[in-house]
């Protein structure tokens, strides 16, 4: 049975992946990738063992880092006619809720919803219109060795699905399956194992492919 | 748990299990189209390849043609002629002056005739290198040729603006359906007038081929006098995806269309 802290492990063997076979990768790319694995490693691991409770403040710390990261691979991947407009227009909408949760929620130790939900929805709006290009792309590509489409539907699923545990982030932390492990934790775990699960994919491709996400 | 945790704690399971299944099925969609797109991608080569193949047979065909007209044309008359000149002048008797001066003028005649008939062969060689100048000049040279020999007036219209990309594969056996109409017409059609006619509209090319000469019953034509001509007219069109009609009337003259996706 899934249960916490698989999600935790599933980050750490992403981490490893990326520091064993984005060696040759793109530097540029690499070293974002890593840094930001790194900083998710970093973060949960901490919130694990060390704030194990009311770690909100860490979590929406690390907010702008997941969605400034997430935004930028996802736009250069999709590669947008005006990517940087864009990127810009993104980053701009998501810090816009970020500073509004936080004015609205006058201190940190809540989870700002409203900046992931938005974060997350701008994702999948950016993930959907990868999937037009595809429709639209004219030459085949083997999809299910595709180091983009793989890194995007891992994305793709995990904001898709999460939004769900976003809304819901306060009641799930407070409903327990057993008596240590409140729900979310298995939730958490599920749909981090499927979004990890495409990531080491999609690095195991692209070391495969000796290439990089952005020249893709 | 509670009652109302107990709802709660489905209610979440089903909105996330059904956002994850909209989710796989929208990644599901895409790879099965992506799929498809393969298959179309495939299909579309494979029909590329096989018209490709097409294209080369029928060129050899048309090659085969050639070599075999050039072959009868050569045996069975430059051949003819050249025995009959060799023939007359060995006939010639220097004694006799006025018979002898008839024999030359005979052999000229003979001579002038196999250059022409050399000429006509030539000029069935010259197809690969014409179309090089494109369809329509090449088209032009061939009533020059037909022009010359003063037996026919020729008319020719070209409507239409050609693509910017041309097809020389097209070009060439559209060319050959023509050359072979003009051959058919020179040979059986006895027509004073011959009006040809290219257009192109709407990624169709059209040549059209009339003459005012004796026709036939383009209706009940028996297949062995439908000729290998027409029946190769057609098949050719049909290999470059085209059709020809043929439309006659004894005493009516004769119009052959043909109609080609082009480029």
């Amino acid at each position: 049975m899934l249960i916490f802290p698989y999600y935790l492990y599933a980050e750490w063997v992403c981490f490893i992946s990326a520091l064993l076979y984005l060696k040759s990768s793109d530097s540029t790319f690499g070293i974002t990738v890593k840094l930001y694995l790194f900083s998710v490693v970093a973060l949960e691991s901490v919130c694990r063992y060390v704030y194990k409770s009311d770690n909100n403040w860490l979590y929406n710390l690390d907010m702008p880092i997941e969605f400034t990261f997430g935004i930028w691979i996802v736009s250069k991947v999709v590669f947008l006619k005006r990517e940087k407009i864009i990127m810009q227009l993104c980053l701009g909408l998501f810090f816009s809720a970020y500073l509004l949760s936080w004015i609205l929620k006058g201190n940190n130790s809540e989870f700002f919803k409203i900046a992931g939900l938005l974060g997350s929805v701008i994702i999948i709006c950016l993930c959907i219109y990868y999937y037009f290009t595809l429709f639209h792309k004219e030459e085949y590509v083997n999809l299910l060795t595709d180091p983009a489409f793989l890194f995007i539907s891992g994305y793709f699923l995990f904001y898709t699905t999460s939004i769900g545990l976003v809304i819901y982030a306060d009641q799930l932390d407070k409903l327990m399956i057993t008596i240590q492990v409140p729900l979310s934790y298995l939730l958490n775990d599920i749909i981090n194992l499927i979004f990890y699960s495409f990531w080491v994919a999609s690095i195991i491709c692209l070391y495969n492919k000796k290439t990089s996400l952005l020249q893709l | 748990m509670s009652v109302q945790q107990k709802d709660f704690f489905t209610a979440v399971i089903i909105t996330i299990t059904i956002f994850l299944i909209v989710a796989l099925g929208f990644i599901l969609l895409v790879i099965v189209y992506n799929h498809r797109k393969k298959r179309h991608i495939e299909e579309k080569a494979l029909m590329q390849l096989t018209f490709d193949a097409e294209i080369t047979k029928t060129q050899l065909e048309v090659q085969e043609q050639t070599m075999q007209t050039i072959g009868a044309d050569l045996h069975d008359n430059i051949g003819q002629l050249l025995s009959l000149t060799s023939l007359t002048l060995n006939s010639i008797e220097l004694d006799n002056a006025p018979k002898a001066r008839q024999k030359i003028d005979a052999a000229i005649d003979l001579t002038v005739r196999s250059i022409k008939e050399m000429r006509l062969l030539g000029k069935l060689l010259q197809g690969d290198q014409l179309i090089v100048m494109g369809l329509s000049e090449a088209i032009g040279h061939e009533i020059n040729w037909i022009e010359k020999s003063g037996q026919y007036k020729v008319s020719y219209t070209n409507d239409g603006e050609m693509p910017a990309v041309n097809s020389p594969d097209k070009d060439l056996i559209l060319f050959r359906i023509l050359q072979e109409i003009l051959n058919n017409i020179i040979k059986h059609a006895k027509a004073k007038e011959i009006s040809i006619k290219l257009d192109y509209e709407e990624a169709v090319l059209q040549l059209q081929v009339s003459d005012n000469g004796i026709g036939f019953d383009s209706e009940n034509l028996p297949t062995e006098q439908c000729g290998m001509g027409l029946q190769n007219i057609q098949k050719r069109a049909g290999i470059i995806g085209g059709e020809a009609t043929v439309l006659s009337n004894p005493d009516e003259g004769t119009t052959i269309t043909v109609f080609i996706p082009y480029p």
